[in-house]
This record gives structure tokens, C-alpha cells and sequence, in this order.
């Protein structure tokens, strides 16, 4: 694992009606098939800049990455479009080494969006399994293909509170903390991978407005959260499809090590391995994603964060893998 | 009963700030919130007991704390899942089916699990218990 000094990402909320992109993304597209719009900070609404049916060449793509004083937009409404492009291109551009490995990753955050929306709207996640598994397989394949920067990855990610982006960016997390501790049979990744993708799929019984509500929350709104893992478990464990561990991971990645965690209060070895790696991972991504209910953290501030609970809510040993990878960032 | 629950290789410790003789006189209604959403309501019923996991597990000993008409409240000695089915023996015949629905940590050897009943077997044993728990509750009110 490789890890070198990236500049901070500049973060701006998204306009209402768009959805932010990485123009790395969009390298697999031959052409646009939404309309494109950027923004300079402070310089609301965005302006389009391409229209759709323009074709995207490697110097157009270039300019844009470059151009690190612009953010990019898609319509919300194009955003599902955008997603199934980049889906039916995936298998092309996984192990296309011409395309960096962080603009792929950013792509196929995109693509797994769709894919995700079956996950989030079935009536039996159990039976989504299979495709949390093909989203897993392609986070792994990607990571695995190549020399990690995390910090790279870091940059080209989303980071909204959107069931997709938590979920693809925790199984990245997860995946590269997994490599940090020495994991690396492909079989064994997939299943955190796998466990990653569906860790908050209990979350889908609570109310949109329960989930984003500012201020602090009331008894049985609290209950409510914190009976996600438990959702989550009983319908995965009951679809009979996923393994005891990656089950662990869905049920456990509240837990503390010193049992002031929830569902269980459980603590120490209790918690299983894979599910304290999950719990170092989930958290990053929640304190560096933009949330309605506070402003993001810095990845420096985020790893401050972690390395203050670590022995109380996190394993020390994990911690410290993760400040390592991230150190850069 | 109290043998063959110290003979089990596992056993529940009593709750954080309980000891055996206030855990086990312990008797009536079980707690009950003014905003409760419980469709039954709770009778403390404080025994020992096994609890079969699978067949040929070691049997572990637990705690029962209260019943109602849709489950059985237990301290058991270590962690269980939700959806773990398992069978409560206790003293005499009855014996119920149960599938956890949740369990948290307490203390040391002692989870506090809520279950429900499975099936028919479990409710009509559950019946018999109630009524065992019912008319314990009148004697020790004296009526």
C-alpha cells in the first residue's frame, strides 16, 4: 500500500435539483448523455458546460480534473441515467489501467447507485444479496488492481449522505483496512466487502425524517436508530445468504470495545474482528460526509476523531491501521 | 432443577445491583411504561431454568425474569442473536419454544434476552405458565 500527500478536498453543498460529481467519473463515457454544469464556489446556480450528446474526449476529461476551482453537477434527475451508463460500462472499465484507479472508483460509485436502489427498495434485502456481492466484487477487483492511494480514492469519492456513497465508500474503507491488516485472499475481501455494502440496510424501516432530523433526538426516535442492526440482521440471517461474519458486521458496527456500544453493550472480543474493522470505516465516512445534521470534518480532523475513542469505542490496533493509511490524506 | 443447572457448564449471573434473594422474591406485575407500546402485560416470574440452543449443545443455565401471553424475558450466561430458536426447560414438564428477538449485555455472564413464544406448543405452555404465575401473585398478595 502506497500512500502520498493529496491537497484537501474542497467541499461546497451541492446546489438544490444537483447532484455533485467527480469528473474522473466520467472518463469511461465515450460521451455525455446528461447535461453537465460546474460551480465556483460561491457562485450559485451552476452554469452548464456541456450539453448532451458531446462527445468526451481524454483532454476535455483532463481540463476538468484539473480545473480543481470548479465543482461539476449532473441534474438529480439525470443522476439515475448517469448511473446506468457507467453500470453497463463497468465490466470495460475495472481493470482499464489507462483510467486512474480513483476516477474509476469514482465511477463505479456512480454505477453502484442503481444497483443500490434494489438493494435499499426491496421488501427482502436478503434477496438483494447477490448484488451487494457484484458490488463488492467490483470495489475488491478495483482495489486490487492496482497501487492504492488512498488519498486519491479520498478525493474522488462522494461524500453525501446518500445510502449509495455511505455504503460504497464504507466497503472501500473497509477493503483497504482489511488489506492494512494483513487480509488479502480475494474470497475474504469480497465478504467484508459484501458485509460493508449492507452493514446499514436495517436502516431502511426508519422514516427519512427520523434519519435527518436537526436537533437532538427524542427517546423512541433514538430507539428507533439503534434498532437498525438489529433490523438489518434478522432480515439478512433469515435470507440465509450471507456468512456468520459479514452477518456480525451488519449486526455489530455500533459496538464499543468497552461496551458502551448499542445493540448488545457487548465488548471486547465479543465484538467480532471484521465488525470492529466496519465500525473504524463507518464512522470516517459518516464524520467526513455532508450531513443535514452537521457540517463534515476534515479527513485530519476525522482521524483525530477516531484516534480519541480508540480503546474505548474502537480497537486500538485497528485505529492505528487506519491513521496509518489515511495518514497522507 | 437446581441441579442440573449447576451441573450446566454455563450459567447466568444475577443483574447488576440483584442478588439471588431479592432476584427470586421479586414477585407481580412487571414494569410498565405510561407510553408502552407492549401488547401484553409482564408477570414477573423468577426461576432457574436451561436453555437448548440446538440439539447437542451443552444446555446453559439461565435466569427466567417475567412472562407475558407473547414471550419470556431471560438472563442468559452468554450472548445470544436475534433469531436464535431455542427450547426453555423448566422444572416439571413444561417445556417452550423460543425465538430471541433481542439480547443486551448486563454484566459478566449475564445477557438479558427478550423472546416470543414460536408456535402453538410455546403459547399453550405459555397459558399454563400464566396461570401458574397468576395464582403465584395471589398468593403472595393474599387473596
Amino acid at each position: 500500500m502506497h500512500a502520498k500527500a493529496v491537497a484537501l478536498p474542497r467541499r461546497q453543498d451541492s446546489p438544490a435539483g444537483f447532484e455533485r460529481l467527480h469528473p474522473g467519473a466520467l472518463r469511461p463515457l465515450g460521451r455525455l448523455d446528461v447535461d453537465l454544469f460546474a460551480m465556483r464556489p460561491g457562485k450559485a446556480p451552476p452554469i452548464l458546460i456541456g450539453a448532451r450528446g458531446v462527445a468526451l474526449s481524454r483532454g476535455k476529461i483532463d481540463a476538468l480534473v484539473q480545473d480543481e476551482e470548479r465543482d461539476l453537477f449532473v441534474r438529480s434527475g439525470d443522476y439515475r441515467a448517469l448511473s446506468k451508463c457507467l453500470l453497463e460500462a463497468t465490466a470495460n472499465y475495472l481493470r482499464d489501467e489507462s483510467i486512474p484507479q480513483a476516477d474509476r472508483f469514482a465511477s463505479l460509485q456512480i454505477a453502484a447507485a442503481i444497483h443500490f436502489e434494489r438493494v435499499w427498495e426491496a421488501a427482502d434485502p436478503g434477496s438483494c444479496v447477490p448484488i451487494a456481492r457484484r458490488i463488492a466484487e467490483s470495489v475488491v477487483a478495483l482495489l486490487q488492481a492496482g497501487e492504492i492511494v488512498p488519498g486519491d480514492l479520498f478525493r474522488a469519492a462522494l461524500h453525501d449522505d446518500r445510502p449509495s456513497v455511505h455504503a460504497t465508500n464504507v466497503a472501500c474503507y473497509a477493503v483497504l483496512l482489511g488489506i492494512g491488516r494483513g487480509m488479502h485472499g480475494q474470497r475474504e475481501l469480497v465478504r467484508i466487502a459484501t458485509g460493508a455494502v449492507l452493514h446499514d440496510v436495517g436502516k431502511r424501516v426508519i422514516p427519512i425524517e427520523t434519519l435527518h432530523k436537526h436537533g437532538r433526538r427524542d427517546e423512541t426516535e433514538r430507539n428507533l436508530i439503534e434498532s437498525h442492526p438489529i433490523v438489518g440482521f434478522r432480515e439478512l440471517r433469515d435470507g440465509g445468504e450471507l456468512d456468520w461474519p459479514e452477518l456480525m458486521m451488519v449486526y455489530q458496527h455500533h459496538e464499543h470495545v468497552d461496551g458502551s456500544g448499542y445493540p448488545a453493550a457487548v465488548c471486547g472480543e465479543e465484538i467480532h474482528p471484521w465488525a470492529q474493522l466496519l465500525a473504524v470505516a463507518n464512522v470516517f465516512d459518516a464524520l467526513t460526509a455532508e450531513q443535514m445534521r452537521r457540517p463534515p470534518l476534515t479527513p485530519r480532523e476525522a482521524l483525530a476523531e477516531l484516534a480519541r475513542q480508540a480503546g474505548s469505542h474502537f480497537d486500538k490496533e485497528t485505529t492505528a491501521c487506519w491513521i496509518q493509511i489515511m495518514a497522507n490524506v | 432443577m437446581a441441579k442440573a443447572w449447576r451441573a450446566a457448564s454455563q450459567r447466568a449471573s444475577f443483574p447488576p445491583n440483584e442478588n439471588e434473594q431479592s432476584f427470586f422474591e421479586a414477585v407481580g406485575l412487571g414494569p410498565r411504561r405510561f407510553d408502552s407500546r407492549r401488547r401484553h402485560y409482564r408477570f414477573l416470574f423468577r426461576r432457574r431454568a436451561l436453555l437448548m440452543l440446538a440439539a447437542g449443545d451443552e444446555p446453559l443455565g439461565i435466569l427466567t425474569v417475567d412472562v407475558s401471553r407473547a414471550g419470556l424475558a431471560i438472563i442468559a450466561p452468554r450472548q445470544l442473536f436475534p433469531g436464535d430458536v431455542a427450547v426453555v426447560v423448566l422444572a416439571g414438564p413444561d417445556r417452550l419454544a423460543l425465538c430471541v428477538d433481542r439480547c443486551r449485555r448486563l454484566g459478566p455472564q449475564c445477557y438479558a434476552a427478550a423472546s416470543k413464544f414460536r408456535h402453538e406448543a410455546g403459547e399453550a405452555g405459555a397459558r399454563q405458565l400464566l396461570r401458574e404465575v397468576r395464582s403465584e401473585i395471589a398468593r403472595a398478595e393474599g387473596l
